[in-house]
């Protein structure tokens, strides 16, 4: 499963190149999510060994656009107050729906890149009493929810 | 809802428990097999994962965890209709108070001594219980007599070493024969007769150094070693705990009910979170 930051880098190479703006909005969503070197580093060297090893097209780096847009509104969303509430809606759903190993392992790898990986697992493992939201899931958790939930 | 990967396999676990060793083709668990829609292949899951961790039937020494969890779900899959035949129903509801029971109870208490094969090879398809007359109070009431359908059977299946309720009958008779002749002795003794924490077999553990069924040379115990013996203790409860997610978690799906027994287990076990969360990884690590 593409985890947040993952999806940010194939949207700033998604013409084959990234330009410098594209690398300082990856730093800017790496800074936001808090997110280590070492977890970092072992999403890019899964995209470079994915999506980049074969490829020989080049760009202009204009993915930056699209990350520009993305990236507004996923920091948008994750100043939301619900947001801990939404992913915990998510993650109860994904239990009553019957959570497998590797949903837990993409689920809680996605949700702690962003630093949501606390509102996560304590719903899943049902540590604390869910109070499940209603509404229109956040864009950002959108991917989660399809994963876990199909 | 529990699926019923998971009840089958409660069902071979308790199964198994109470017969003492492992034996697939007990007539109890093709039944419930046929019953839960389930193929051959479940079965073979269910019996790879029961002989990886149970070991020579101690289970590591967290065997009353392991048969909490199995009764859950076995009681969890008949109160939601997984489980309606009133027969299955009946027999299993009368093992699980039978493994609950254990060895307290006498011979001639055990519900269990009342199911009898009528019919010993006639019909893999049917299974008949019949009430064995004697006293028994209120259990002797109901579920004496039941038949199972199972149509999918086939007629050239093996019924000679299929005895569907020898493993009750073993229970009873060790109930009353052990302590005269130290012939079988019903491994769920030691489980039954002790709390959860108390002192047992190898491999099970202590939360109180005042446990009554401490052991003869526990007076000789050091400081030392008893600060050995709790740690030892408290790595117990982590690796009875680990079994328990091992367990649930056999289907490779993991669902509210289980959620929730776990909630339950790391309350009365004192295991963080956080510690729950480092088991749950490092189990995740260990199976790739």
């Amino acid at each position: 499963m593409k985890t947040p930051f993952r999806i940010a880098l194939e949207l700033a190479w998604s013409d084959g190149s990234m330009s410098k703006r594209g690398a300082m909005m990856l730093e800017q969503l790496g800074d936001a999510f808090d997110l280590s070197a070492q977890d970092r580093a072992l999403v890019e060297d899964e995209f470079v060994a994915e999506e980049l090893s074969d490829r020989i097209d080049r760009g202009s780096g204009t993915g930056a656009d699209l990350l520009h847009l993305w990236l507004e509104q996923t920091l948008s969303e994750l100043a939301r107050e619900d947001i801990g509430a939404q992913i915990a809606t998510i993650a109860c759903a994904a239990v009553e729906a019957g959570l497998t190993k590797q949903g837990w392992k993409d689920g809680i790898r996605y949700a702690s890149e962003m630093g949501l990986g606390d509102a996560f697992a304590r719903a899943v493992w049902a540590e604390e009493e869910i109070h499940e939201v209603e509404g229109d899931v956040p864009q950002i958790l959108i991917p989660l929810s399809e994963h876990l939930l199909g | 809802m529990v699926e019923p990967e998971r009840v089958l396999h409660s069902v071979m676990v308790i199964a198994f428990e109470r017969k003492g060793v492992i034996e697939p083709d007990l007539k109890i668990i093709r039944a419930v097999l046929s019953e839960l829609r389930l193929n051959q292949e479940h079965a073979t899951d269910a019996l790879d994962h029961i002989r990886q961790f149970r070991g020579d039937g101690d289970w590591s020494g967290k065997r009353e965890s392991i048969l909490g969890v199995a009764i859950s779900r076995i009681e969890e899959g008949i109160s939601e209709g997984l489980l309606s035949n009133s027969g299955i129903t009946g027999a299993l509801k009368r093992l699980i108070e039978a493994t609950e029971v254990g060895s307290d109870s006498a011979d001639a208490d055990d519900p269990l001594a009342a199911f009898e094969e009528e019919d010993e090879a006639s019909d893999l398809a049917a299974l008949e219980f019949e009430d064995a007359g004697s006293s028994r109070g209120e259990q002797e009431a109901a579920d004496t007599e039941f038949s199972i359908d199972e149509s999918s059977e086939s007629a050239g299946d093996d019924l000679e070493d299929i005895d569907p309720f020898e493993l009750l009958e073993a229970g009873a008779k060790s109930e009353s024969s052990d302590s005269q002749d130290g012939g079988y002795t019903d491994p769920l003794d030691a489980l039954m007769e002790d709390d959860e924490f108390e002192d047992g077999p190898e491999g099970s553990f202590s939360l109180s150094e005042d446990e009554p069924g401490a052991s003869p040379g526990d007076d000789e115990v050091s400081e030392g070693d008893s600060k050995e013996d709790a740690a030892s203790d408290a790595d117990s409860i982590i690796d009875m705990y680990r079994m328990m997610l091992d367990t649930v978690w056999v289907d490779d799906l993991i669902d509210p009910s289980e959620m929730k027994l776990l909630t339950r287990k790391r309350e009365e076990l004192g295991i963080s979170f956080e510690t729950h969360l480092r088991l749950v990884r490092e189990m995740l690590e260990d199976g790739e």
